[in-house]
């Protein structure tokens, strides 16, 4: 389960985003309350056979070849999609999920700890990046600020902690912000878990911008069972530099060399994680390349739904084809043929994952409808933020000259 | 197309085939081997490519054929029910 930015319960870290914010929030109903009873409405739906609306994003990701969230989490209790029925009915879980009454606890959490932020990537949303939201409030694009995180409120933190503290059998928590490394509840949150011996059992995943770096975290990160790190960058060009405003890919790569030293010392599970939009879908292959070099896997969890008018599929049909033809070259170079590896966390396959991970992406730009009726939409938003942020798209992409200008660029 | 109840009322067997001798055994069955047999199950190699997991010259599998393929086969940790809360009953 997940506690979003807004301090909202999602029964499912993937779940369509749309449906954010509809379930109670952590002020009014308990965490093991709301895992107990409010989710027990879903577990019957799919009891039942039923598909939930949530579902919709994961959905999409298979129709593409690209490992869904409903993929991963099934595999964490044995369950594969090639032979579900069999792997399904050999499961542990069968009866937990049959029971009436669920009085187990969660053992993997999704722990979003609000928009504190010192980035303001073009894609992402006030609610994600404080910084953003500042900007975005004083170009008026919105009006008002987000609310204040609730994990800005220590009673709310304690009611977490008491919480986990009643989940002995914690294997995973997953924290995200805005920016963890710099988010005072990060910090805290860690310590607790220490305090308590949690730390003993629990793995940490958490992701960062590789612009911050914070001992007291890295010191209290080294104490738990294990840490499975994801660093965020687009591209090792610098289109990063746009993309995830206002970072320096020099500072990023330095930062990023400094994380992947950390990691190899305490034996962490190290991902890069990317974000592909209409931006840096033609600049991926050089995060591709670097996680060749460094057998790294790399990880998006879903093809971008929102800001729609910045999806790779905005991306006109011809100028899609060069790309399409560059990726499919690099995977045929590399001579591996796309073995499906669904867990997307066993770093012996993590190039047999990329070469998958990227092969989706072929199919993507491939099958997907045109939607470059969206350009139009893109530049308008761009040319705000860009009279904010004194940059020029086409200094980053050249090639796309024409694109931008003929949409009213 | 089933739910989930009438999947799991379906009583499923793995298909052994031992040496080019085709058997059936229960889902959840223990399974033991000769090291030196040529085995499938459901279609998938189980010996001789798992010969090195073999004691005392037997390969024994004695959870779940599919939990054991999820180990051997590198599918990541398996999250376990709270044992003190619910007892396995596979009866379900």
């Amino acid at each position: 389960m997940r506690i979003n930015n807004a301090g909202h319960y999602e029964y499912c870290r993937w779940a369509d985003k749309s449906q954010r914010g509809a379930e109670p929030n952590i002020v009014d109903v308990a965490p093991l309350q709301y895992f107990k009873h409010h989710v027990s409405d879903i577990r019957q739906q799919l009891i039942n056979g039923q598909r939930p609306s949530g579902c919709a994003e994961c959905a999409v990701m298979e129709q593409h070849g690209k490992i869904s969230g409903r993929q991963r989490q099934l595999l964490k209790i044995g369950v594969r999609l090639e032979h579900f029925d069999k792997s399904l009915a050999s499961s542990p879980w069968v009866p937990i999920f049959t029971a009436e009454h669920c009085d187990q606890t969660p053992q993997d959490w999704q722990i979003d700890l609000g928009n504190y932020c010192n980035s303001a990537c073009v894609f992402c949303s006030p609610h994600s990046s404080s910084r953003l939201a500042q900007e975005w409030q004083r170009i008026g694009i919105i009006d008002q600020l987000p609310k204040p995180s609730w994990a800005d409120d220590p009673v709310m933190v304690d009611r977490l902690i008491a919480a986990l503290t009643e989940c002995k059998h914690i294997q995973y928590l997953h924290f995200i912000g805005g920016e963890t490394v710099i988010t005072p509840a990060f910090k805290v949150i860690l310590q607790r878990l220490i305090d308590h011996k949690l730390n003993v059992n629990a793995t940490i995943g958490f992701t960062t911008n590789l612009t911050v770096w914070d001992q007291t975290v890295v010191d209290l990160l080294t104490q738990f069972r294990g840490v499975n790190l994801g660093v965020s960058v687009e591209s090792l060009d610098a289109v990063n530099d746009y993309v995830r405003w206002p970072s320096k890919i020099d500072q990023v790569q330095r930062t990023l060399d400094r994380w992947l030293d950390l990691a190899k010392q305490h034996n962490w599970l190290v991902q890069l994680r990317i974000t592909p939009t209409i931006f840096t879908i033609s600049k991926l292959l050089s995060v591709y390349d670097f996680a060749w070099q460094n057998q790294l896997a790399i990880e998006s969890c879903n093809f971008l739904q929102e800001p729609a008018f910045m999806r790779p599929s905005v991306l006109p049909v011809q100028y899609r084809q060069p790309v399409i033809n560059s990726m499919q070259r690099w995977i045929d170079q590399r001579g591996i043929s796309a073995a499906p590896v669904v867990n997307t966390r066993d770093p012996t396959v993590a190039i047999l994952h990329n070469v998958q991970d990227l092969q989706s992406y072929v199919t993507y730009l491939a099958d997907m409808p045109d939607e470059s009726f969206r350009m139009p939409e893109l530049v308008q938003f761009i040319k705000r933020l860009e009279g904010s942020r004194g940059n020029c798209v086409l200094d980053y992409l050249p090639d796309y000259d024409e694109l931008f200008r003929s949409a009213g660029y | 197309m089933m739910n989930f109840l009438d999947l799991l009322a379906t009583d499923f067997k793995l298909t052994i085939s031992v040496n080019g001798t085709v058997s059936e055994a229960g889902l959840l069955d223990p399974l033991v081997f000769r090291e030196t047999d040529t085995v499938t199950v459901d279609g998938f190699e189980v010996l001789p490519r798992y010969q090195h997991l073999a004691q005392q010259g037997r390969l024994i599998i004695d959870e779940s054929f599919y939990q054991w393929l999820h180990r051997v086969t590198n599918q990541g940790w398996l999250l376990k029910p709270q044992p003190q809360m619910y007892p396995l009953n596979r009866s379900v």
